[in-house]
C-alpha cells in the first residue's frame, strides 16, 4: 500500500503563530500541485481555530500552550511520510511537491547547522563531559517516515524528553543551563548519546537551503544552488506583539 | 640573539612612491620581538634624502612594495564590495520581513479573512511590494462589497 504523504504545521502559545500557520498553509496549497493531494494537518490550540483553520487543513489535532508543542504535534503526524515545517515559514516555489523524494532510504531528513552558516545562530557550540560540540541538525524543517515503528518512538521520546528537560525533571551533568529550552539539544542527545537510535538514518536535503532557508541569512554569503522553496522568517517577527 | 628586520608586507602611500608605509620587526637581547609601524617619506623637510627610507626600499625592493600596493588596492576594494554588498542584502531581508508582517496585517482585515477568493488571496500573499499588497487587498474588498450588496438587492 502506498504510503500516505503530508504536512504537519504547529501553532502553540501565541496567536501569531496560528496566524503565521495559516499563511504557511495556505501558501503550500498556492504552489503544490495538484491542489487536492496536498494533505495538512494543522496542530493547533482550541482558542485559535477559526474557519480559516478548517478550511486550509484537513485535519485539525488541539494541543495544549506549551511553548514547544510542535514536537508533540511532530509524533502525532496522521501520514506516514511527514513533512514538518516551522509556522513562521512561507512557501514560495512549486518543487514543494518534491519534497518526499528527498525521504530516498532515510528515517528522518532535516537542513545542517553549518560552520559557515553559524552566523545567525543563537547558542550552536557547547561544553559536554567529554569534551567541546556543537548542534549540527536544524529542527525548523523535519521530513520523517512515520509508518516506522522506531521514527514513531523518536517522535514521542524527542518531545518526552524537551517536555523534561524544560520544566527541569531530566538534565544531564556537565551541560549549561541556557540550553534547556533548545529542541536542538534533545535531538542532539537523542541522535548522539542514545543507543537505541544510533542506527537511525538520518539525512539532509539536497541543496538544503532551499527547504529551510533562514531570512535572516544573508543572501550574499549564503545562498542555495536552486531557488528557496521555505523561507523562515524566524528571527524578523515579533512573536509577542499582536498583528492587530 | 637580537634582530631588526623590514617585513616584506611594506606599502606606497601615494601613487608618486614619496612615503611607505612599512613595519620594523626588531628582537632584543632577551628574545622579545616588537613590531613598529612606520610612515617613512623619501625626503626629509629640508629636501634630504631618508636614509630609513632607503633601507626599506633596499630590504623589501621596489618591485615587491608597487606588488603589494597593488594587491592592498584590489583587496581593500573586494572588502568594500563584499561589504556594500552584504548591508544591501540585510536591507533587502529586513524589507522583507517587514512586507511579511504587512501581508498578515492584511489578511486580518475581516473582509479579505472571509473572502473565499483564493486566487487573489494568493495573488497578495506573493506581492513583491506594500502598494501591490494594497491592490490585491482593494480588488477583494471591492469583491466583497459588491458580493454584499448584490446579497442585499
Amino acid at each position: 500500500m502506498e504510503k500516505t504523504k503530508g504536512f504537519v504545521i504547529v501553532a502553540s502559545h501565541k496567536r501569531n503563530f496560528y496566524l503565521y500557520a495559516l499563511n504557511l498553509a495556505e501558501s503550500i496549497r498556492d504552489f503544490y500541485e495538484p491542489e487536492e493531494e496536498c494533505n495538512i494537518c494543522l496542530v493547533t490550540e482550541e482558542r485559535f481555530i477559526d474557519d480559516r483553520g478548517y478550511d486550509v487543513a484537513d485535519e485539525v489535532i488541539f494541543c495544549d500552550d506549551h511553548y514547544r508543542s510542535k514536537l508533540w504535534g511532530m509524533a502525532k503526524s496522521p501520514y506516514d511520510l511527514t513533512m514538518y515545517i516551522d509556522a513562521d515559514m512561507e512557501c514560495e516555489h512549486e518543487d514543494i511537491i518534491k519534497v518526499w523524494d528527498e525521504m530516498k532510504d532515510y528515517d528522518m531528513v532535516y537542513s545542517e547547522l553549518t560552520d559557515d552558516r553559524d552566523y545567525i545562530y543563537a547558542e550552536r557550540d557547547f561544553d559536554t563531559p567529554e569534551g567541546k560540540s556543537k548542534f549540527t541538525l536544524c529542527g525548523g524543517v523535519c521530513l520523517y517516515d512515520m509508518s516506522k515503528p522506531i521514527v514513531r518512538e523518536f517522535m514521542d521520546d524527542w518531545w518526552d524528553l524537551t517536555y523534561r528537560q524544560m520544566n527541569d525533571t531530566w538534565w544531564p551533568d556537565g551541560y549549561a543551563d541556557s540550553l534547556k529550552s533548545w529542541d536542538q539539544f534533545s535531538l542532539w542527545w537523542l541522535t548522539e548519546k542514545e543507543e537505541k537510535y544510533k542506527d537511525l538514518k538520518i539525512g539532509i536535503f539536497d541543496d538544503d537551503l532551499r527547504w529551510n532557508y533562514y531570512n535572516a541569512f544573508n543572501w550574499a554569503r549564503t545562498q542555495p544552488k536552486d531557488p528557496v522553496i521555505l523561507r523562515h522568517f524566524s528571527a524578523g517577527l515579533d512573536k509577542d506583539k499582536p498583528i492587530v | 640573539m637580537s634582530y631588526r628586520k623590514w617585513l616584506d608586507n611594506a606599502f606606497w602611500e601615494d601613487e608618486t612612491k614619496s612615503q611607505v608605509n612599512c613595519i620594523l620587526e626588531m628582537e632584543d637581547d632577551v628574545g622579545r620581538v616588537t613590531r613598529q609601524v612606520m610612515k617613512l617619506n623619501r625626503l626629509d623637510k629640508d629636501g634630504n634624502e631618508n636614509e630609513l627610507f632607503n633601507e626599506v626600499v633596499d630590504s623589501v625592493t621596489e618591485e615587491l612594495i608597487d606588488k603589494e600596493t597593488n594587491d592592498r588596492v584590489e583587496r581593500k576594494k573586494a572588502e568594500q564590495d563584499e561589504h556594500r554588498q552584504r548591508e544591501l542584502e540585510h536591507e533587502k531581508a529586513r524589507k522583507l520581513e517587514k512586507l511579511f508582517n504587512y501581508k498578515l496585517e492584511a489578511f486580518e482585515v475581516e473582509e479579505i479573512k472571509n473572502s473565499k477568493n483564493r486566487k487573489l488571496k494568493g495573488k497578495l500573499r506573493r506581492a513583491k511590494s506594500r502598494i501591490e499588497v494594497d491592490l490585491y487587498s482593494i480588488m477583494i474588498l471591492q469583491e466583497q462589497l459588491e458580493a454584499d450588496s448584490n446579497g442585499k438587492d
